[in-house]
């Protein structure tokens, strides 16, 4: 069971990643997408410690050669911040959703889609001579939940 | 970039171009280099085989004209092509005067000179067009060459030595070196790299500092313990 973890305040400048505790560094793109009908999407992009860009599934691939960074947030600064966290093998019936370390139920289905901007790509002598390509890319940031009331209305909440 | 690199392949065989061909005879012809511009009215002097201009035709029967200038030979070698040799400051030898003649017209004046050599004296016919190259000449006859003649901000560097040529009266034929159309070529070539590079390496470094900027605090990548896991 792989546990991800979301920790931030609704802006990408604060916005910490965690994988089984480690907090990820050099991350391009989170995209998660379940939903209780069957929909399990949850797709990390990263820049790994070899420089070379990574897709992978969340809870099913091996994070090969992702970057790792000491905690960035002190605890008084997380005191601030909201943390989603999913706890799952890959399977939607063996997942579990937290809010600030609370368990949710009633989770009809969970979208986030956080993309950092534009990075350049390449570098050295093709760098100095202009060859450095920006690829232009929007900041994305969504990440809603929507839950089931007991009554059957359906509540949709901001994450962060 | 691909226009940039057509540019780069033309400019490169430009410059090849130009180290082949003799692109100052061609300078010359224009009325360009050591002569100036100003002479172009009087185009038939500088080709008296053709016998245009004023004073071309009459000068050619007689040689005594201008005080002898130096017509001896009928070769039809180009002194590009001729053996070259140093004299004693360092200019190129022709094998005869009508190889530069032939070229550039009659001089306008000419003079003899006596230089002190190694050898005792060397007497010299002094060949005067009334351009730039003739200062030149006289500085490389005196032999006192200044440093920054060999720099590109002394129009000096970009005229060649002068030429020199035997007469068959035992004297040497000097004559203004000419204007060296590849030498400022290469030289705005080199002086345009650098130039290109200098600016390319600001724009870049102005680029990253901006781009810096722009992306906030959370595309320090190597920042450990940073806020944010995004780059």
């Amino acid at each position: 069971m792989a546990e991800f973890s979301i920790e931030g305040n609704g802006r990408l400048e604060k916005t910490a990643i965690y994988y089984n505790g480690d907090q990820l560094d050099g991350v391009r793109e989170i995209f998660l997408n379940l939903d209780e009908n069957g929909a399990f999407d949850a797709i990390i992009m990263y820049i790994g410690t070899d420089e070379k860009s990574y897709t992978k599934n969340i809870f099913v691939d091996y994070l090969e050669n992702v970057r790792t960074e000491p905690p960035g947030f002190s605890e008084e600064e997380a005191r601030s911040l909201s943390l989603f966290t999913i706890v799952s093998d890959g399977e939607l019936a063996q997942t579990t959703i937290l809010r600030n370390n609370e368990e949710q139920n009633g989770v009809v289905s969970v979208y986030v889609h956080i993309k950092a901007p534009s990075v350049p790509q390449g570098g050295g002598l093709r760098a100095f001579f202009g060859g450095q390509k920006e690829i232009p890319e929007h900041t994305e940031f969504k990440a809603e939940i929507v839950y089931r009331e007991d009554n059957g209305d359906l509540t949709t909440e901001g994450l962060f | 970039m691909k226009t940039r690199r057509t540019i780069a392949l033309v400019a490169l065989i430009v410059a090849l171009f130009t180290m082949v061909l003799p692109l100052d005879t061609i300078a010359q012809r224009r009325g360009g280099g050591s002569f100036g511009g100003s002479r172009g009215g009087s185009r038939g002097y500088s080709s008296p085989c053709s016998g245009g201009g004023s004073f071309g035709g009459s000068r050619r029967s007689s040689p005594g004209g201008y005080g002898g200038a130096p017509r001896s030979g009928s070769s039809s070698t180009r002194y590009g092509n001729a053996p070259a040799m140093r004299n004693s400051f360092g200019g190129s030898r022709m094998s005869s005067s009508s190889d530069y003649t032939s070229r550039y017209g009659a001089p306008r004046a000419s003079t003899r000179q006596t230089v002190p050599s190694s050898n005792g004296s060397t007497n010299y016919t002094v060949n005067r067009y009334g351009g730039m190259g003739d200062g030149f000449m006289m500085g490389y006859m005196m032999g006192t060459m200044p440093w920054y003649w060999s720099t590109p901000f002394h129009p000096a560097y970009y005229y060649s030595r002068p030429y020199t040529a035997m007469n068959p009266d035992g004297t040497t034929a000097i004559y203004p070196g000419t204007f060296q159309w590849g030498t400022l070529f290469f030289t705005l070539l080199l002086i345009g790299g650098v130039i290109f590079i200098v600016y390319v390496w600001l724009r870049n470094r102005r680029r990253r500092s901006l781009g810096y900027v722009s992306s906030g605090g959370f595309s320090d990548t190597n920042d450990s313990g940073a806020k944010s896991s995004f780059m």
